[in-house]
């Protein structure tokens, strides 16, 4: 059986485990594996069809947000080289500048500057996006994976702060 | 009737046999049914003529039940028992209907969903919502010919998972078999987008009798991408409504309202508001039971002033929606506008600065949702026409669990693409401990106090060990109509807990059967011939299906001995199937099951083949471009 069980998601969807994917690529085996696996064109099939259609589509979704997203895109690169990021400290430095963020962020949304806000957020989208090239570098060219985990890590906290900006973006809306 | 024909196994394999299906719109203050006849989907309209359906229901003291105009315009005669949005309580609790207290209805606490206490007793809204599908389904009938095979039943986006059970639940006391629930605004998407040949970003700005819904989609190549969805479950065109009649027992001191002149103020509100849409300026005028003479001149600028509120209210949701989906405004292709009260010229006015675009007008908001839904329940239903339409919905609200200190750990997030399953592990935190306690949530807040209580369950025979030791893993799971079920796993013992999310809000399957029997002199043998009914569409479904499955391809994917072995089984139910009478019902189940289990392998491969197939069209694909 050639099931999905057992294989990665970069082989679940025909690409080379790498960082930088053909986005447009994945998209395209996506739509076409849930054109014939989603459980809308087993409806009149038998229950184990049904079944099995279940479990595939929510593979293939899961699988699909994975790649999508570059952090748990190199997680599960990490992970395929046997180094997953646990147990990765940052740098105190860094900490101090999330510090910072978080600062900047809480005092935006108690003075209700929806402005300073969004510049919060375009920043935090350009460093992202540096980090994210830097990544790139590291998993698919230099193969150092000490330097991706220490990366991947970082970005983890970006994220965070996008969530909570976010957030405090929802709040000042619906107070409004 | 179906079963009488049916032809001998393997000549009637009829893998294009026409099966009758329907999408319903269970709207607020309106339904409809829509069906796709000769390609073309529309809406099948009463003996009258009329398409629209109030979601109204009357029961009378003579034990008759009205739905629809007449249950609708004999409202304010007898307004304790004209049940009119139903759809507001439907998985609610007393505490979460805002205005229970203006309402003309006598509500009973009960666990998780309300009850109305009517002339014909203690009523759920789920048996008040059946009756509107009774009629639907009658009219789908008659107008059809025939048997339904099934229905796309769409539900608000922003419903949860109490709400969308409720309407489940409603369809199976009609005698409806529900293919799938569908939201609202992606069955407008798709009516639309099939309409347009649309590609790209758009938006459905869906504003209903009583829920707002606000969902963000990509449309690429017949494939409806679901991006971010958003809304607001208590805000739709009866709030415009209460805001006039707030406005009019402001402005004429009225106070102490009966249940009678409540509904024909909050009528009267309704058509002044329908009127504003063509005219500057309405009257409004009417007679109060106690003789008082009603009039009041209401300008369209007064309307607009009253509710700006209810306008704003709908804004943040659009942004946050945005936010989720992570795109700008200037990224949107076009905004659909859905739903009778997006007609209001006010508020198309503020969709077009907000967008900076004109919206999308051009089905009609009423209609577009079923039609929508029929396109999809006739492509589920295996007819043909959208081989190339894909739906990939997302679920609206964050799934939790509780964790000590009354938080919420979110475990599916919302805007996930379903079908999803995401699994984490909790632990133990006493010594010894060998029983556990999930509360399963639903919404967005950090406390579970406020958020959704979806279902409790408990993990029991744990071995015990020290805190922290166990590793539990709970997993949810979410199917293609947005319904959840959850289970926990003690990983080293391997025990089980498992629970479809449902007793502790909606109806537990003993009070179904007992309504669907309820009424009935001859409960029993009713109960009976229901089940051989179900175990036959069950087993006809499962012949129609396997016999189709082997002319497609079990020549390629199965030898000769198994290919012998599954049709000696199709030739055993078919055999069963035929004589059709009661005492066959343990044998028809039995020789079901055995089909079933004959065919998983088959199963197994057809799927693997599925995969082989898809992936190799898109390299066939990729070079091509």
């Amino acid at each position: 059986m050639n099931t999905f069980t057992g294989t990665n998601y970069f082989e679940m969807f025909g690409l080379t485990p790498r960082f930088g994917i053909d986005i447009n690529s994945l998209e395209l085996s996506f739509r076409r594996l849930q054109t014939q696996l989603h459980p809308d064109r087993h409806v009149s099939n038998g229950e184990a069809e049904q079944r099995l259609a279940l479990q595939f589509s929510t593979a293939l979704n899961d699988g699909y947000r994975t790649l999508r997203h570059p952090v748990s895109r190199a997680q599960s690169l990490l992970n395929l080289a046997g180094r997953p990021i646990a147990n990765v400290a940052v740098s105190p430095a860094f900490l101090m500048a999330q510090m910072e963020w978080h600062e900047a962020i809480e005092e935006a949304c108690n003075s209700r500057d929806a402005a300073a806000l969004s510049a919060l957020s375009r920043r935090l989208k350009y460093k992202v996006s540096l980090q994210e090239q830097n990544l790139a570098a590291a998993l698919d060219e230099y193969h150092d994976f000490d330097a991706a985990a220490q990366q991947v890590n970082e970005l983890r906290f970006y994220e965070k702060l996008r969530v909570e900006i976010d957030s405090a973006q929802d709040k000042l809306d619906e107070g409004s | 009737m179906a079963f009488l024909q049916i032809a001998e196994p393997g000549q009637s394999a009829a893998p294009h046999q026409h099966r009758l299906a329907v999408g319903i719109d269970l709207g607020t203050t309106h339904s409809l049914v829509a069906s796709v006849r000769s390609g073309t989907a529309e809406v099948l309209p009463d003996a009258t003529g009329r398409a629209l359906l109030p979601s109204v229901v009357h029961y009378a003291s003579s034990g008759e039940v009205n739905v629809g105009w007449e249950a609708r315009d004999g409202a304010a005669k007898d307004p304790r028992n004209t049940i009119v949005s139903v759809k507001r309580f439907m998985g609610r609790g007393i505490a979460d209907i805002a205005d229970a207290a203006t309402m003309p209805y006598q509500f009973i606490e009960a666990p998780g969903m309300v009850k109305l206490n009517t002339v014909a007793g203690e009523l759920s809204p789920v048996e008040v919502s059946a009756e509107i599908l009774k009629v639907l389904r009658l009219r789908a009938e008659e107008s059809l010919g025939g048997e339904l095979s099934g229905a796309v039943i769409t539900v608000p986006a922003y419903f949860d998972d109490a709400q969308r059970q409720a309407t489940k639940d409603a369809a199976r006391l009609a005698g409806i078999n529900v293919l799938r629930l569908l939201n609202e605004p992606t069955a407008a998407a798709i009516a639309y987008g099939l309409d347009n040949a649309s590609e790209g970003i758009y938006c459905v700005y869906d504003l209903g009798g009583g829920t707002f819904d606000f969902s963000i989609l990509r449309l690429t190549r017949g494939v409806f991408e679901v991006l971010a969805t958003s809304g607001d479950s208590a805000l739709g065109g009866d709030d415009f409504d209460r805001h006039i009649y707030g406005w009019l027992t402001d402005i004429l001191k009225l106070s102490a309202l009966g249940p009678e002149d409540t509904r024909l103020l909050l009528t009267e509100s309704r058509l002044a508001k329908e009127r504003l849409t063509d005219l500057p300026v309405t009257e409004i005028s009417c007679i109060l039971s106690d003789n008082t003479p009603i009039n009041a001149i209401l300008s369209r600028d007064v309307f607009v002033e009253l509710t700006k509120s209810l306008l704003a209210k709908t804004f943040s949701p659009v942004r946050r929606a945005l936010r989720d989906a992570g795109l700008q405004m200037e990224d949107v292709e076009g905004v659909v506008l859905v739903g009778g009260a997006t007609r209001m010229p006010h508020l198309r006015l503020a969709v077009t600065e907000l967008f900076f675009r004109e919206p999308l007008t051009n089905l009609d908001p009423d209609k577009v949702v079923a039609l929508g839904a029929a396109i999809q329940a006739n492509a589920l239903a295996g007819n043909g026409g959208g081989d190339e339409l894909l739906l990939l919905d997302v679920i609206p609200l964050s799934l939790g669990i509780e964790t000590m200190g009354g938080l919420s750990e979110k475990i599916i997030p919302r805007n996930s693409t379903i079908p999803s399953a995401r699994a984490q592990d909790f632990t133990t935190f006493k010594d010894g401990q060998t029983a556990m306690n999930f509360h399963v949530v639903q919404g967005e807040r950090e406390l579970v106090s406020e958020c959704r209580s979806l279902a409790s369950f408990e993990l029991r025979g744990i071995p015990p060990m020290v805190a922290g030791a166990t590793r539990i893993r709970v997993t949810f799971q979410v199917d293609a109509d947005g319904l959840l079920s959850v289970s926990a796993r003690e990983q080293t013992t391997g025990i089980e807990s498992n629970i479809a999310v449902k007793p502790s809000y909606g109806l537990t399957d003993v009070e179904i059967a007992g309504m669907l029997t309820a009424g009935i002199s001859n409960a029993d043998h009713d109960k009976n011939m229901r089940a051989l009914r179900e175990a036959q569409v069950e087993a006809r479904r499962l012949l129609d299906a396997t016999e189709a499955a082997m002319s497609e391809n079990g020549h390629e994917l199965l030898s000769k001995s198994e290919w012998n072995e599954i049709w000696s089984k199709i030739y055993e139910l078919a055999e069963i199937l035929i004589m059709g009478d009661t005492s066959s019902l343990e044998s028809l189940r039995q020789n079901t099951e055995a089909l079933n289990a004959i065919t998983d392998t088959f199963a197994g491969r057809r799927m693997d083949a599925s995969i082989q197939k898809a992936l190799s069209g898109r390299q066939i694909e990729s070079i091509d471009i």
